[in-house]
C-alpha cells in the first residue's frame, strides 16, 4: 500500500478513535485496543469505503487484528 | 389500570442459539418481580436496567414492571458522567447490571439496591408510567421522557395492524435494545401477537454472518434495522440463502437511502418498509403498511389512532405540500418529561407533541422529513445534541471553550465536529482530552473530527 493511502486510512482511523492508530499493536486484538461501539466501527469502514472511493468485503470488518486488517484492505486495493 | 405485562401473550425468545419458552419466560419475570419487591429499601419506583441484547434484558423489564416499578431503560456504553445526571433525576431503588455470560440472575451479584427516600412531591405525576428513557428533550439535554403502559401498548398495537405476523412468526430487531425502536419491534409487538422473537447481540455487529446465521436458523420472516446495518449486512456472501423465510424488512432510525432500497429489491426481490418515530411517541409515528405502495422518498403515513399535523412558524396548520413542524396526536404519545413541567409544556400544545422534526403531508397522507428544527445530529439513529456534548467536554479541566456541530461529508452523511479551546494545547493534552472523552462520555456522542485552538 502506497503512503498517501496508508496516510489516509490512518487520518481516518485516528480522526474516529482519538488515538494514534500508528501506536497500535499489529497483532493484538483491534476491539482491545480502539474504544468504539460496533455501530461506530461500521462507520469508519462505511467513511474507510467513501474516501478510499471502493466497497469493501465482510472480511475487512472482520479482522481481529491491525495486521489481519491491512492485510485484507491490501488485498482490496489490488496491493 | 392494567399494567403492560397483563396484555402479553408471550411467544418463545430465541438467544444465543437456544430457546426459551413462554412459561420459562414467564416464571423469571415473575421471579424478577417478587425479587424486587421483597428487597427494595427505597421509596423510589425507579429501577435502572442497564440493558444489553440479551434474554434477561426481557425477563429484567417486564420484572420491574410486574413489581408496579418504573424501568429506566439504559445504554450500558452509557458515559459515566451521564449515567451520573440520570440519577440525579431519577434517584432509583435498585440498579440491574446484566452479567452477559449467563441466562439466569445471580441476584446478589446483579441486582444493587440503593437507600434513597424521595419526598411526595418529587414522586408525582407518576401514575400509569412503566418506562423512563433519557433522550436528549428539546434542547439537547438528557431528559427523562415518560412512557406509560397505555401509550407503550397503543403503538404495538398499532404496528402490529401494519404487519403480518402470527403465532408462527418469528422477528428479530437488529438494534441495541436500550432503543426504544429495537425494545417494541424486538420484544412487545411480537409478544402481543404471541408470536416469537430472535435476540441477536448488537455488541459485535462485525460478526454479521453469525447474525445471518441465526436469521436462517430460526426461520425469521420479519427484521427490523437501521439502514447502515441493512448495508453492511447485504455484504455476507451467499445472504440469498440466509433470507429464504424473510417476507418483511423494517427500517428506522434515520432515513434509508433510495441505493439501499434498490439494492434489497433487486437481490430479494423485498421492499424495505420504513417509518419515522421519537422516543416521545413510543416511538413510532408513521410506517409503510404491507399493502401500500412505497414512496421511497417519504417515511410512510400515520399510524392507526396517531394524527399527525404540519405546523408553520406562525403556529398555523400548514398547506398541503408545505413544510412545517411535524406535531403528533395519539394514545401513542408520551406523559411528560419527569422532573420538567416547563420543557413538558414547551413541547405539548392543544394535545399535539411538537417533534422538532420538519416535515411535509402530501396528498395521500405520506410524510416527507424535510430537516430537523431542533439542533441536532442524526447519526445513523444516535442522536447527538450539539449543547449537551459540549456542556458534557467542557467538564474537563482543560477545556476552556467547545463548540461542537454536524459536518456534512462528502456522500456519508454527517459527522461531529469539534472546536476546542485548550488551556495548555499541546499533542499530548490533545490525545488526553480524547481518552478522557472515551472514558466518561457515551460513545457515539464524541466527535470524530477536532479542531484545538
Amino acid at each position: 500500500m502506497d503512503n498517501a493511502k496508508k496516510d489516509k486510512i490512518y487520518s481516518i482511523m485516528q480522526s474516529a478513535t482519538g488515538i494514534n492508530v500508528e501506536t497500535l499493536q499489529r497483532e493484538k486484538p483491534l476491539r482491545d485496543q480502539i474504544d468504539l461501539d460496533s455501530m461506530q466501527f461500521l462507520a469508519v469502514i462505511a467513511k474507510l469505503e467513501n474516501d478510499l472511493g471502493i466497497e469493501l468485503p465482510l472480511s475487512v470488518m472482520e479482522a481481529q487484528t491491525m495486521s489481519e486488517f491491512f492485510t485484507e484492505l491490501d488485498r482490496e486495493l489490488g496491493e | 389500570m392494567p399494567l403492560l405485562t397483563d396484555n402479553l401473550a408471550f411467544g418463545k425468545i430465541h438467544f444465543q442459539n437456544k430457546t426459551y419458552v413462554p412459561q420459562t419466560i414467564q416464571a423469571h419475570i415473575e421471579e424478577v418481580s417478587l425479587y424486587l419487591k421483597k428487597r427494595t429499601i427505597s421509596n423510589s419506583p425507579f429501577v435502572f436496567l442497564f440493558a444489553p441484547n440479551h434474554v434477561k434484558t426481557v425477563y429484567a423489564v417486564f420484572g420491574i414492571i410486574k413489581a408496579g416499578k418504573i424501568c429506566v431503560l439504559v445504554d450500558p456504553l452509557q458515559g459515566k458522567i451521564e449515567v451520573e445526571e440520570m440519577m440525579k433525576t431519577t434517584p432509583p431503588a435498585a440498579i440491574i447490571r446484566i452479567n452477559r455470560e449467563t441466562d439466569g440472575f445471580d441476584y446478589n451479584e446483579e441486582f444493587e439496591f440503593k437507600h434513597y427516600m424521595l419526598g411526595d412531591a418529587k414522586l408525582q405525576g407518576l401514575a400509569d408510567v412503566c418506562m423512563i428513557l433519557y433522550g436528549a428533550g428539546m434542547d439537547g439535554f438528557p431528559q427523562a421522557a415518560m412512557l406509560t403502559n397505555e401509550s407503550l401498548i397503543a403503538n404495538a398495537n398499532a404496528l402490529n395492524s401494519c404487519n403480518e405476523l402470527n403465532r408462527e412468526s418469528t422477528s428479530c430487531s437488529i438494534i441495541a435494545i436500550h432503543h426504544l425502536f429495537a425494545f417494541q419491534t424486538g420484544v412487545l409487538v411480537p409478544f402481543l401477537k404471541q408470536s416469537n422473537t430472535l435476540i441477536v447481540d448488537t455488541n459485535d455487529l462485525r460478526s454479521m454472518r453469525s447474525i445471518a446465521t441465526q436469521l436462517q436458523d430460526f426461520n425469521v420472516d420479519h427484521i427490523y434495522s437501521v439502514p447502515i446495518v441493512y448495508y453492511f449486512l447485504r455484504k455476507i456472501p451467499g445472504i440469498s440463502e440466509y433470507f429464504k423465510t424473510v417476507n418483511a424488512l423494517e427500517s428506522g432510525g434515520c432515513k434509508l437511502s433510495r441505493q439501499i432500497f434498490d439494492l434489497y429489491k433487486a437481490d430479494f426481490g423485498i421492499e424495505i418498509h420504513e417509518g419515522y418515530g421519537l422516543t416521545e411517541a413510543s416511538p413510532m409515528c408513521t410506517w409503510h403498511r404491507p399493502h401500500d405502495p412505497i414512496k421511497i422518498e417519504s417515511v410512510g403515513r400515520s399510524l392507526p389512532g396517531c394524527e399527525i399535523n404540519i405546523v408553520d412558524s406562525d403556529g398555523k396548520i400548514a398547506k398541503m405540500g408545505d413544510v412545517g413542524e411535524v406535531c403528533v396526536r395519539g394514545p401513542n404519545v408520551f406523559k411528560g418529561y419527569f422532573g420538567n413541567p416547563s420543557m413538558t409544556n414547551d413541547v405539548f400544545k392543544n394535545d399535539f407533541l411538537f417533534t422538532g422534526d420538519l416535515g411535509k403531508l402530501d396528498n395521500d397522507g405520506y410524510l416527507y422529513l424535510k430537516g430537523i428544527k431542533k439542533n441536532m445530529v442524526n447519526l445513523g439513529g444516535n442522536k447527538v445534541f450539539p449543547a449537551e456534548t459540549e456542556k458534557l467536554i467542557k467538564k474537563n479541566n482543560n477545556v476552556m471553550s467547545c463548540d461542537i456541530k454536524g459536518v456534512e461529508t462528502n456522500g456519508m452523511g454527517i459527522v461531529v465536529s469539534a472546536k476546542i479551546h485548550l488551556r495548555n494545547n499541546t499533542a499530548e493534552s490533545q490525545i488526553a482530552l480524547k481518552k478522557w472523552c472515551r472514558n466518561t462520555i457515551t460513545s457515539y456522542k464524541i466527535p470524530t473530527e477536532w479542531v484545538f485552538i
